[in-house]
């Protein structure tokens, strides 16, 4: 794992939640044999929080190519959240993670199922040798990024009127890996620090192109 | 779900999306096939729907099935062309959620346009209407606002081709209209609605024409006022009564006024006037939309229209109660009719007083951005628009694009002055180059060899190269800020391409001009990459301090980001000082006449001015940027703001590089790698147990907040002089906003200096660990967020 501990942790704002036992909360990799029954079962999850319903079509992009990549919470049975991901080239630069979709039942929250459902997210993506991940989330959506940031998410840029009921997105980014080649990061003292020039290169255009149009709005 | 159906659906969901995407790119004829699926109740009718042309039917259902029949459960079959772009676009018919076609129509059917309406009524509906507009400008689509008036539904459709044409039915234009009540609604609604549709079409087009010209002019097509994220542009294929000339309907408004009057005595005064204000508002808000920018460089400014409209608008306000609700005029529903590849969306709600206090804001803004035409120079022209986009809050597209568009059209500034000749003044102002450099002379030289000819060759080339991304620069501000920040992250790139480029250049112009170097040390001048590396140093400050205006920054990065400001300030200063050296041993050229040279000599102490000025300005930025870096470097260490977690995926080296991305890529000036970076700014976690012992923790505690406090003091006295500035070079056009703005520093710098005096007394108490801290980002300047620190009960 690339967590390296070098930051102090205040004690986390515990809140009682319901008589649940974390204990007895199971993960799950998501199970293409099970699609039937759990499918549905995302979906009515996911879209209870969603203002505008995404077609069958969507979780199917995501869980058949990247189901190794989802991963599923249950209680006693029930099912009680979910995280969605995906993991391609980004500009061909670096390996990007994305997390596409996440959310926990209601009165599951804040029991740390969501954070233990984007590590074992993020821990996949990290064995497939992910450099990056990102998401985006709607800048009034504290618990989810007080959530991302507590796993070291930054805040990269902001996206005006990002969702199609007019708020804006954060998008959020975690680096895994080193972007920088070892001179320009530093470690080789003398070897000569004007590189910038040839070794970022990047087609800023596409990029830019990339984040739009609004209707492919993921909630991460 | 069985696997057939759910094959099916894969199938279905395909074909519908690509029928969408066929729509999306506004084929006619996609709309008639509709008619022809989603079974009886989910009957979707474009707007061209039932125009006579028959679509071809044919039925693939067996094979359909067939094809179905070959699918498991969860397989897909996914052609490579279908991106989740397309996923997110598809609508699953028959779906309440996703399919518009399975709306209620009571709604729509049961509501009668014809009906007589009170004329609270009318009132009721006119300001709805008002609310609806104003909520299309700042975001909303046409089928969330506008659109859902059953009025203008039927005004619209089918898409009348003349005035005549265009009325709610029945009575329409040209037929005797006896009594008021009938001309509430065919005489005052009619034109209202009529003058409405032409307002948002002259909006959608100003804007789209816009779209085309930055387009047109960027390097990138990022580069350009987005439609959706700031307005949505989609009309649905619905025609804004484009056939209609703008000056048909002025007329039509001015008529319904003249009549209005004419009845006045009929009417109760209140009402008489509220309706009258109306109308009018609605006459001289047209009237400005549809003046082509083209006539405004021709004198042809409207300003009387905006000031009619602003007193109208007063009146609109205060009679606004006199009106009476109509909330069954408008329903979604209408969304069933529109050519729409969405799902059905909410009405949006939008209070008539925000509406109308954002009215007021545009119109007084429209009245602003005419400034410009008033230009004097590049500093003035620099100045002006930096404040008129950081207005919070900030000013609506359409004023954006009218303040872009007036200023930056087809290449030339105003309609009128080349933009290079816009760029060559700004050089001229700030660094004040020899005469020989842009001496117009060399132009009638045509000897390849002379070196006249090369020097006009190579500052030809740079004032190009230079011209395009100063247009950039201003094209960028007119987006909002998030974009312009993301924007300016590219153009730093490459603006720090374009000084390398321009570096050559000047050698090439010290070897043909014979310039001598400065005494000192040897150097040359450096004209030309001297004014691109002032302007790539503005912007790389700008993007660290839109950060802190955006809130992309948590608390415990705050000094980094200090850290990095305060870099780039000191580096600006440093620049200025360089160029002000050369500027102040300048002598006047030989041969002048006693005329010439006095204009030269007031010139050249213009130069001086405005470079103190500058310097000033960044002497300021740096030491605040300084206190805020150390001030906020004791507050993390102290743990007085929350760090980052521990058990985390990321590290303060990978949140360095990522933090530093469009920084690290620009050759001049050169950040620093993460081990050389300091340490208190971008170590939270692990600085503080670096120390030996607590004594040693409390001796730099004490010792930063020493430094924050000199460094407050210095910058105190630097914006108390800039508060005063008068008559500047530069201030012509928004020298109340450039003051403004200091005030609003100073007060961020009075924060700042109040949280180093609590820490510095909850020190020596010993009383640190009561110490709470809140950051207030509001009531101080958005660049520099104060951290409020105040001792727990
Ligand atoms: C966001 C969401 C997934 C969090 O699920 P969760 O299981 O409650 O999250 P966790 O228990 O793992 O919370 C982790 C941390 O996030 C923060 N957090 C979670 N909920 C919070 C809230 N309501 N307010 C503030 N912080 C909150 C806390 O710091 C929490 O740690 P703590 O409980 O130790 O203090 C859940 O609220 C949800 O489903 N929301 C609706 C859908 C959604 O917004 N999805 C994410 C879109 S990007």
């Amino acid at each position: 794992m690339a967590a390296t501990a070098t930051t102090i942790d205040p004690t986390p704002p515990s809140k009682a939640p319901l008589n649940i036992s974390r204990d007895a909360i199971t993960y799950h990799p998501w199970d293409p044999q099970q699609e039937p029954l759990q499918l549905s079962q995302i979906r009515k999850l996911i879209s209870k929080d969603l203002s505008e319903p995404y077609s069958i079509y969507v979780y199917r992009y995501f869980l058949y190519q990247w189901g190794d990549l989802c991963y599923i919470a249950m209680h006693e049975g029930k099912f009680v959240g979910c995280v969605v991901s995906k993991l391609e080239p980004h500009r061909n630069v670096a390996l990007r993670g994305y997390i596409a979709m996440l959310a926990v039942e209601e009165e599951y929250r804040g029991l740390g199922i969501a954070s233990k459902l984007v590590r074992m997210a993020i821990d996949a993506m990290i064995e497939k040798d992910a450099d990056e991940v990102a998401l985006e989330t709607e800048i009034s959506n504290t618990a989810a990024i007080k959530l991302y940031e507590r796993l070291g998410f930054l805040r990269s840029k902001r996206l005006h009127r990002y969702y199609l009921n007019g708020s804006s997105a954060f998008r959020l980014i975690l680096y895994l890996k080193n972007h920088l080649p070892p001179e320009e990061r530093g470690i080789l003292e003398d070897a000569g620090c004007c590189g910038g020039h040839d070794g970022h290169s990047h087609d800023h255009a596409e990029h830019e192109r990339s984040e739009q149009p609004h209707d492919a709005h993921m909630i991460g | 779900m069985n696997d057939t159906t759910n094959g099916l659906y894969n199938l279905l969901l395909w074909l519908w999306s690509t029928w969408s995407n066929l729509l999306r790119l506004g084929s006619q004829n996609g709309t008639g096939l509709f008619s022809n699926w989603g079974g009886g109740g989910g009957v979707r009718r474009g707007s061209n729907g039932g125009n006579g042309v028959q679509p071809k039917v044919k039925d693939i259902t067996e094979r359909f099935l067939e094809a179905a029949r070959e699918l498991k459960t969860g397989e897909l079959v996914q052609d490579p062309n279908f991106t989740l772009l397309e996923a997110v676009g598809a609508l699953e018919i028959m779906d309440p959620k996703m399919d518009s076609g399975l709306m209620e129509q009571d709604a729509f059917e049961n509501y009668d346009v014809l009906a007589p309406r009170l004329p609270e009524e009318i009132i009721g509906i006119l300001d709805q209407l008002l609310s609806h507009e104003v909520a299309w400008h700042t975001g909303s689509a046409l089928s969330q606002t506008l659109f859902t008036s059953l009025y203008l539904d039927r005004l619209l459709s089918p898409a009348p081709s003349s005035l005549a044409e265009a009325g709610f039915g029945k009575l329409m234009h040209g037929q005797q209209i006896r009594t008021f009540e009938e001309g509430l609604l065919h005489k005052i609604l009619r034109s209202y609605c009529i003058g409405l549709v032409k307002c948002v079409h002259h909006v959608n087009l100003q804007i789209q024409l816009e779209n085309l010209r930055t387009m047109k002019d960027a390097q990138h097509s990022s580069h350009c006022i987005y439609e959706e994220e700031d307005i949505v542009l989609q009309t649905y294929n619905v025609a804004l009564l484009e056939r209609i000339p703008s000056s048909e309907a002025l007329s039509l408004l001015t008529e319904t006024i003249e009549w209005l009057k004419h009845i006045k005595t009929e009417i109760e005064p209140q009402i008489y006037e509220a309706l009258f204000a109306r109308l009018k508002f609605r006459r001289n808000f047209l009237a400005a939309l549809a003046t082509p920018l083209d006539n405004y460089a021709d004198d042809k400014v409207p300003t009387a229209a905006w000031t009619d409209a602003q007193d109208a608008l007063q009146v609109i306000k205060e009679t606004h109660k006199l009106g009476k609700e109509v909330p069954e005029a408008c329903t979604i529903v209408v969304q069933r009719k529109l050519a729409s590849t969405v799902p059905p969306r909410p009405m949006v709600e939008y209070a008539f007083e925000e509406a109308v206090a954002t009215l007021e804001r545009m119109l007084k803004r429209n009245l602003e951005a005419l400034k410009v035409l008033e230009y004097r120079g590049g500093a003035d022209l620099y100045n002006y628009f930096i404040h008129f986009m950081a207005q919070n809050p900030q000013p609506l597209p359409y004023t954006r694009s009218l303040l872009r568009g007036l200023a930056f059209n087809k290449g030339q500034f105003l309609g009128k002055v080349p933009v290079k000749d816009v760029v060559l003044s700004d050089i001229n102002e700030l660094i004040f180059p020899r005469e020989i450099v842009f001496d117009p002379k060399h132009k009638e030289v045509e000897m390849p060899a002379h070196p006249s000819f090369k020097i006009n060759q190579v500052t030809e080339w740079y004032l190009l190269r230079a011209s395009s991304l100063y247009c950039q620069l201003f094209t960028d501000q007119a987006m909002n800020r998030s974009r312009f920040r993301r924007n300016l992250c590219h153009s730093i790139i490459e603006w720090d391409n374009f000084q390398v480029e321009a570096e050559e250049c000047d050698a090439n112009l010290a070897d043909l001009t014979n310039e001598t170097p400065l005494s000192k040390d040897q150097s040359y001048s450096y004209v030309l990459s001297s004014w691109v590396y002032l302007y790539k140093l503005r912007l790389l400050e700008w993007v660290v301090f839109l950060g802190f205006e955006l809130e992309i920054y948590q608390p415990y990065e705050y000094s980094g980001m200090f850290w990095l400001a305060q870099f780039y300030a000191r580096a600006r200063l440093s620049h200025l000082v360089r160029i002000s050296e050369f500027s102040k041993v300048r002598t006047p050229p030989s041969g002048l006449s006693r005329e010439e040279a006095q204009d030269w000599q007031k010139r050249k102490l213009l130069n001086i001015a405005l470079l103190n000025y500058h310097m000033l300005d960044a002497r300021a930025i740096e030491a605040l940027s300084s206190a805020s870096m150390s001030l906020y470097s004791v507050l993390t260490h102290l743990r007085l703001i929350p760090l980052p977690y521990a058990n985390s995926y990321a590290s303060d080296e990978l949140r360095y590089e990522l933090r530093m991305k469009p920084f690290q890529q620009v050759v001049s000036p050169q950040i620093e790698p993460f081990p050389r970076a300091p340490e208190e700014c971008f170590r939270p976690g692990t600085f503080r147990d670096e120390f030996a012992c607590e004594e040693d923790f409390t001796e730099w505690v004490e010792q930063k907040l020493e430094e924050a406090k000199v460094a407050v003091s210095y910058c105190r006295l630097d914006y108390n002089e800039l508060c005063k500035m008068e008559g500047m070079v530069g201030m012509g056009l928004a020298g109340d906003e450039i003051k403004a703005n200091y005030k609003l520093l100073l007060r961020s710098c009075v924060g700042m200096s109040l949280a180093v005096m609590a820490l510095q007394m909850a020190m020596k108490k010993g009383e640190v660990a009561k110490c709470e801290v809140r950051i207030d980002a509001e009531k101080y300047h958005p660049f520099f967020p104060v951290p409020v620190v105040s001792t727990k009960k």
